[in-house]
């Protein structure tokens, strides 16, 4: 054929002399006495030959693959396997770990044609939840699409590779490979990662010298002192604002001297009459010299005062312990005592900032209740911004803040709270994980049908903005209670906001019924 | 009636139409929804009220919503309801609204069947032949001209085609269009556009343009081909087979043909239904092709991996594919096919076909014991001795995963290089039919 194809391709029919064809040579004497022109006569050749290749096809012999583990697990039912479809959608994506986790839990095992749908999410977000809902089919499968690799890779890493090509990465990767191979050899060994970072560290990049640095911040010990007081030189001011904050953190390190000297002469302790303490913060109107080289900012951001900022800086940075044993007063007796001062804000700002960076790892949860206190206090406060800086040191104290302690502390803040449609409530109920507990769920639902009947203010319907995050963690027990008929003020009824609230509740309550109902199919399917 | 969701679903002019009529899916947004013998209706009641309602004897429809699209949301939305929550149409005979719209329907249809009957003139035989001769004299004139123009290209060479333009294909296929060839028209457009598209296209372009030279002969040479060979030759130029000649030469078959596959092809104009039924007692499998214009329904109503009861014409030829429904019942059979478990049986049957028919596309194929394979990133379909066929899957995980590399059974087209797999059971998870 080959030879057929070659003459076709430049013309030179008449040169073929192709003869592998044995059986149709006379098929082919035939044609060549036809009353055609020698093109057509060839054409018609290759028609045969053609006709022929394809007749003449031959199986190919390939090998079997090993066939899928059975599962002896108990079987999803094609009404879970539905709603699991359903909870793929965009829609409801966010039911998905729940869902997933549940079934992982009660050991049901998915139908076969859900493992290549929910491989294909590529969620990297919830891969062990996938990896463990697919089981052994699911690895098995995976074997068949490098895309899903990552079904059968370990998460362990083997420190002994990890310092060869991980030190081959850190040289030729781009930045975010780099950060990450130094991230995680710090873990490892920080020895090894401080050498590295030393090694190239004047050949980086303001912007990434900042970031490399931040990675010390793990495993950071008095061996690193030397080099992040070399860093305190670094021309950048970010960098050395770093630099600044780590060797904070080192109490034996000179910076945390000098921080503590500095922070002992701004804050003083009175004992007034009756033996009532109150401390004072005072500031000085400038700058001492070295300021600028301990990696603090000078310039505040808009809308805050020089002296203000400065205290919150320099404070960020003192041991909590510093102040206990300084004034032999306990947390709250500290807040309390600089509760009256000019710069109480700004200490108070401080020492959060301090108890996030390092508090929170000594376990200070005196410190931790006492903070919280003071800033769901400055949710009240009538200034917008200092109720935004509030939510904002509240998410951060709230991620110190164990799971079940942080969602009591919620519900009691709606609980308490003057008038919680006040409150940022979708952000305060992102800070929560699924699912909820009974009594949050229950306190929430209560709360919110109260607000919508007796209310019909802006804030009120700005609160039903939170029933989506409600409706996909709310605890399988108060379902009931969600999907009970829903009241709304009569004065909404003659409001164009009606259709949206309506429609808000359905979605609602679509939501819960789609959980409502996964839940029962799951007691249908449990082993018995 | 029975609604499956996928029937539903291949209804919809677009995806689009599909997920807004799934927001449509709530009962409140429904009133007086009835089901009767004749209809199936309901009013959609979100602001404006939309009265929907089906003709259930031929999956008519109607909407009286502003919407350009057919059948539109509300229509999808409805027949959706009725096949998941069936208990919410409740029987009772039809409203005023409904009767109205149906018994208009029925009169057009007894107008179009009267208009149909007038037209029946008697035959003019004479004016016929004389039709027929002017068109062979167009054909022949117009295959003369291709054989020049082929003889051109080889003439000067397959490598000079890859600088040819489109509209050197194009004009040729036009001219053809004019000679009456429209099937010759077809294939020079599908050669040049498989110029330059691949490593091997010089091969394949010149084994298509050998086929096409051999086809020319074989119209020239129409007095020396057997009867069956000559009406495949025929319809592969563009002659088509008249409702008269399928009734004297088509072969007619009764059995429960069970739907095995189905695709719908969509042209700028014209949407092409492709749908493959096997016969379970006669094991004859039957293409059953459909055409609508537009965004319109296709006439018959074939339900995918369902069975059903009637008479079936084939088309005449050597490997008579191409069927037409004479006559249908309600059939309730599962169906028990049996398929070839050796895929050399197979290729044995493609080469037979071949040797009647060299022009022959694919054959249509059911297989059993099968497994699914992969090698060197290629699909393969293989049978209990190892041996294989390139497949061609849009989901092949998604069969790996449900028969976990178990023997299956599957219908699909061989053409040759790759099979194309159309429908699938499954031994395991209760041997479901799936289609893909």
């Amino acid at each position: 054929m080959k030879q057929f194809i070659k003459a076709a391709l430049v013309g030179a029919i008449q040169d073929v002399n192709d003869t592998s064809w044995e059986f149709l040579q006379p098929q082919f004497a035939r044609i060549d006495e036809l009353p055609l022109t020698p093109e057509s006569q060839f054409l018609l050749k290759i028609g045969n030959l053609a006709t022929c290749q394809r007749a003449g096809t031959l199986p190919a012999k390939v090998a079997a693959i090993p066939t899928a583990p059975v599962s002896g697990e108990a079987r999803i039912s094609d009404a879970l396997e539905k709603i699991i479809c359903f909870a793929m959608q965009k829609e409801y994506q966010d039911l998905l770990p729940e869902f997933l986790s549940t079934l992982v839990k009660e050991k049901i095992t998915i139908s076969t044609t859900l493992i290549p749908q929910l491989l294909q999410l590529n969620s990297s977000a919830e891969r062990d939840l996938i990896r463990q809902t697919v089981g052994e089919q699911g690895k098995w499968l995976s074997q068949f699409n490098p895309d899903w690799a990552w079904v059968t890779e370990s998460n362990e890493v083997d420190e002994t590779l990890l310092t060869t090509e991980a030190q081959q990465d850190w040289e030729t990767g781009t930045f975010a490979e780099r950060l990450s191979v130094l991230q995680q050899i710090r873990q490892s060994d920080p020895q090894l990662a401080l050498q590295l970072l030393q090694d190239t560290f004047q050949k980086e990049k303001a912007e990434y010298r900042r970031e490399f640095l931040k990675t010390l911040s793990v495993g950071l010990s008095g061996k690193d002192q030397s080099f992040l007081e070399s860093v305190l030189s670094d021309r950048s001011k970010l960098v050395r604002q770093v630099a600044g904050q780590l060797l904070s953190r080192l109490p034996d390190s000179s910076v945390a001297e000098r921080n503590w000297a500095l922070a002992r002469q701004w804050v003083r302790i009175d004992t007034g009459k009756g033996g009532k303490t109150a401390l004072h913060c005072s500031p000085p109107s400038s700058l001492p010299d070295d300021w600028e080289k301990l990696g603090f900012g000078v310039k505040p951001p808009v809308g805050q005062g020089q002296k203000s900022f400065w205290t919150e800086e320099l404070l960020a940075r003192i041991s909590l312990n510093n102040w206990e044993a300084e004034f032999e007063l306990s947390p709250v007796e500290l807040i309390n005592g600089i509760l009256n001062d000019k710069y109480a804000h700004a200490v108070i700002t401080g020492w959060t900032g301090s108890f996030i960076y390092n508090g929170h790892e000594e376990n200070r949860t005196d410190w931790q209740l006492s903070l919280w206190k003071y800033w769901t206090a400055m949710l009240q406060h009538s200034q917008k911004s200092v109720v935004e800086q509030a939510t904002e040191q509240l998410k951060l104290i709230c991620e110190t803040i164990e799971l079940e302690k942080r969602e009591r502390l919620i519900q009691q803040l709606l609980m308490t709270h003057h008038d919680p449609s006040q409150l940022p409530i979708q952000e305060i109920l992102s800070w929560l994980t699924r699912q909820w507990s009974k009594s949050m769920s229950v306190e929430y639902l209560n709360l919110t049908r109260q607000l919508i009947v007796r209310r019909s203010d802006r804030a009120a319907v700005d609160w039903l903005n939170s029933l989506m995050q409600a409706a996909q963690s709310l605890s399988p027990e108060s379902f009931a209670a969600a999907l009970t008929p829903w009241k709304i003020n009569e004065q909404y009824a003659s409001t164009w906001q009606v259709a949206n609230i309506e429609r808000q509740i359905a979605d609602f309550q679509q939501c819960i019924q789609l959980r409502f109902r996964f839940y029962e199919e799951v007691d249908l399917c449990k082993v018995p | 009636m029975q609604l499956t969701l996928e029937q539903i679903r291949e209804l919809a002019p677009d995806e689009k139409s599909v997920v807004a009529a799934e927001q449509l899916l709530l009962p409140r947004l429904w009133e007086n929804a009835g089901v009767s013998q004749h209809g199936l209706w309901a009013i959609c009641a979100g602001g404006r009220n939309f009265q929907v309602k089906v003709d259930i004897a031929n999956f008519g429809y109607h909407c009286t919503c502003p919407s350009r699209k057919f059948p539109c949301k509300h229509v999808l939305a409805m027949l959706t309801m009725f096949a998941n929550m069936p208990d919410l149409f409740q029987t009772i005979s039809e409203p005023i609204w409904v009767r109205t719209w149906i018994e208009k329907r029925r009169q057009r249809e007894f107008n179009a069947a009267q208009r149909a009957k007038k037209k029946e003139k008697p035959l003019d035989a004479e004016a016929q032949a004389k039709r027929i001769a002017e068109r062979e004299k167009k054909v022949a004139s117009g295959i003369e001209q291709l054989s020049l123009w082929l003889d051109d290209i080889l003439r000067q060479g397959i490598a000079t085609l890859e600088t040819k333009p489109f509209s050197f294909w194009d004009d040729q296929a036009r001219r053809l269009i004019d000679a009456q060839a429209k099937g010759l028209s077809g294939r020079i457009r599908n050669i040049g556009e498989s110029v330059a598209t691949s490593q091997d296209w010089p091969t394949r372009v010149t084994q298509e343009l050998g086929k096409l030279r051999l086809l020319l002969h074989a119209y020239l040479n129409q007095d020396q081909l057997s009867e069956s060979l000559r009406w495949d030759v025929r319809q592969l130029i563009g002659w088509t087979v008249s409702q008269a000649e399928l009734e004297t030469h088509g072969d007619k078959v009764t059995d429960d043909w069970f739907i095995c596959s189905q695709r719908v092809e969509e042209d700028e104009r014209l949407r092409t239904q492709r749908s493959w039924a096997i016969g379970l007692n006669s094991n004859r499998k039957a293409l059953l092709l459909q055409f609508a214009p537009g965004h319109q329904g296709f006439p018959e109503q074939y339900d995918l991996g369902k069975t059903l009861r009637g008479e079936l014409l084939f088309y005449p030829g050597t490997v008579p594919q191409r069927a037409k429904l004479v006559q249908r019942e309600k059939s309730e059979t599962i169906p028990q096919t049996r398929g070839e478990n050796r895929i050399e049986r197979l290729l044995e049957r493609f080469a037979q076909s071949l040797g009647k028919n060299p022009w022959l596309n694919s054959i249509p194929c059911l297989l059993s014991q099968v497994t699914l394979t992969r090698q060197n990133s290629i699909w393969y379909i293989i049978d209990e001795t190892g041996s294989g066929l390139p497949c061609q899957l849009n989901s092949p995980y998604e069969i790996l995963s449900l028969t976990g590399g178990q023997p299956f059974q599957l219908f699909g087209e061989w053409n040759g290089h790759r099979l194309q797999v159309d429908s699938y059971w499954s031994s395991c998870e209760g041997g479901q039919f799936r289609h893909l």
